[in-house]
């Protein structure tokens, strides 16, 4: 009984997750896009009901060319991240080091819509400072735009899942990470990277940490499911080793008192930007920020110190996304993940 | 129910209680939106004006944030037992709020993460009239720079874009198609060298050469 639920669960959640990645496509205003972007979403409506795997992989395929189609014919810079990740990227192969500049000329470069902007509350208006890790600008730097770094990574992962039979559960993360089908369709930041290398370190067992490394060196959220993880290990020293090399190895030659300020402690005053507990100061409350960095923290440690169960290391950093300053919007990370390992209990290497 | 659930209930639900302190804060400043205007005619209010009353002892360095965006002017400054009038402005026609939608106006201290006010409600509806007073504007520039959202610039010689100045050596053509017609007037700001401008229909054309942009102006009509 429980399997069939399962396996009902995985075709339902995989169908939305493809009807989530083509109607993402369907709102780039391309009339050439429509054909191939609206079979997706009909296949994986298709797929819910007749479960077939050839339909998911068809799909996914018919997606990859359309989004290949799309990045041939140019997408417009559609978010401040993008921008500015392009612009490090420029840096980089310039032979500067990104972290040591203003991003702030990004957005002149781009030409970024104002209203995807982040708003700060610092002198210099826009969001001036480096924050993500090395491994973004530098995979930006060798294929040129972050649309064809999602779009490998997410070939990777869905191939890898595909030859462990598990394709389902990649595809069910494009609905339960929303953001994953856009950057999967135009590119708008590098969550889907993240999330593909994050993803094959539940399949892996013996590269998790060196996979989990990778993933945290293209945006922080892996951090916490590392530290999360490594309590459940027996080589403790070891994991971490894995874990920090390649943020460490890519680093070096970024590294200086900007690179520790911007990717480490995330300086920068931004406003708050979505729905969280945050949204006292958004109403005017005088907390502090410090007030829910505490908190955060806090519920971390809690979650660190009395969690027992090895397989929930994955979606519970999502909670403390609860405190966070700026906005709820990237707990789904995690709880896609958790999804992939509930559904994965059986089919790791 | 586990110890570890036990924990994880406590921690998440006694912090989100703490939301209800918003029935009981009464803010030391004072807020209220006075009008909301389109300066040009985008068919969205992009100039608000409100009045802040300061009546404490504290002077206050505030940063206006519409909903998550930061608007000009760039800092306002609330002495003690004082007021300002002031008209906040969309750096962008992007962000300006339509009729009837909802708005959440929070003034942050100066470069931190922390409030001290907000007023919020819902735009109001009906026919925008056009406006006559003729001191508002709308700064198409700042820390941006002239490049900023929608300018063009053709060039042929050095053009160096800055942080809120674009520096011309040879000649340049700046161009920025708008929301609207321009019926009011345009002032370029800069320094030196020679400006000339010309508009038709909802173009602005600049012909710069050897000078210092600053800003651009646009004067509602």
């Amino acid at each position: 009984m429980e399997e069939k639920l399962k396996d009902s669960i995985s075709w339902f959640l995989a169908g939305l997750g493809l009807t989530s990645l083509g109607t993402a496509f369907l709102g780039d205003g391309k009339p050439y896009l429509l054909p191939t972007a609206f079979l997706v979403v009909a296949l994986g409506m298709l797929s819910i009901f007749v479960r077939q795997r050839i339909l998911i992989v068809s799909a996914f395929a018919i997606a990859t060319i359309t989004a290949v189609v799309n990045i041939m014919t140019g997408l417009p810079i559609l978010t401040d991240e993008e921008a500015i990740i392009l612009y490090a990227s420029h840096l980089f192969l310039d032979g500067k080091n990104p972290y040591l500049y203003s991003m702030a000329k990004a957005f002149s470069i781009y030409h970024v819509p104002y209203n995807v902007v982040t708003g700060t509350t610092s002198n210099s208006f826009l969001p001036s400072v480096y924050i993500y890790p090395p491994l973004s600008f530098i995979s930006v730097a060798v294929l040129h735009n972050l649309e064809t770094v999602n779009v490998i990574t997410a070939v990777l992962a869905f191939t890898y899942s595909f030859l462990k039979r598990r394709e389902n559960v990649f595809i069910a993360s494009f609905f339960l990470f929303p953001a994953l089908s856009y950057d999967f369709a135009t590119g708008q930041e590098l969550n889907l990277f993240a999330y593909s290398i994050a993803f094959l370190a539940i399949f892996n067992e013996r590269l998790r940490y060196l996979l989990l490394g990778i993933s945290a060196d293209v945006k922080q959220f892996a951090i916490l499911i590392a530290i999360l993880l490594i309590k459940f290990e027996n080589q403790k020293l070891r994991k971490i080793t894995e874990f920090t090399l390649p943020l460490l190895l890519s680093s070096i030659p970024f590294i200086s008192k900007q690179y520790l300020a911007s990717v480490i402690t995330i300086t920068q005053p931004v406003a708050n930007q979505g729905i969280s507990f945050s949204l006292l100061t958004a109403f005017g409350l005088p907390i502090p920020s410090f007030v829910y960095t505490v908190l955060e923290v806090s519920l971390f440690a809690l979650i660190l110190l009395y969690n027992n169960r090895k397989e929930l290391a994955w979606g519970l950093p999502a909670l403390i996304w609860i405190f966070s300053f700026r906005d709820l919007g990237y707990f789904t990370f995690y709880f896609a993940l958790q999804y992939v390992e509930w559904m994965m209990e059986d089919g790791k290497v | 129910m586990e110890k570890f659930e036990v924990v994880l209930m406590l921690v998440v639900i006694i912090p989100s209680l703490f939301t209800f302190s918003i029935f009981f804060y009464h803010p030391q400043l004072h807020a209220k939106v006075l009008d909301f205007y389109d300066i040009g005619e985008i068919n969205k209010y992009n100039v608000i004006t409100i009045c802040i009353q300061n009546p404490t002892n504290k002077t206050y360095v505030l940063v206006p944030i519409i909903n998550s965006h930061r608007w000009y002017p760039n800092i306002i400054i609330l002495k003690p037992h004082d007021y300002v009038i002031v008209n906040v402005t969309a750096p962008d026609p992007t962000v300006a709020i339509s009729q009837n939608s909802p708005y959440v106006i929070t003034f942050y201290l100066y470069n931190t993460q922390t409030a001290v006010l907000s007023i919020s409600g819902f735009a109001p509806t009906g026919t925008i009239y056009p406006i006559v007073n003729p001191s508002f504007t709308v700064i198409y520039n700042s820390s941006y720079g002239v490049s900023e959202y929608g300018w063009q610039i053709l060039y042929n010689g050095n053009v160096t874009v800055q942080k809120g100045k674009i520096i011309i050596n040879g000649t340049a053509l700046i161009e920025q198609t708008l929301y609207y017609p321009v019926n009011g007037s345009i002032m370029v700001v800069h320094s030196g060298g020679e400006v000339k401008l010309s508009i038709y229909d909802n173009n602005i054309v600049i012909y710069a050469k050897n000078t210092t942009i600053f800003s651009v102006i646009i004067n509602g009509s």
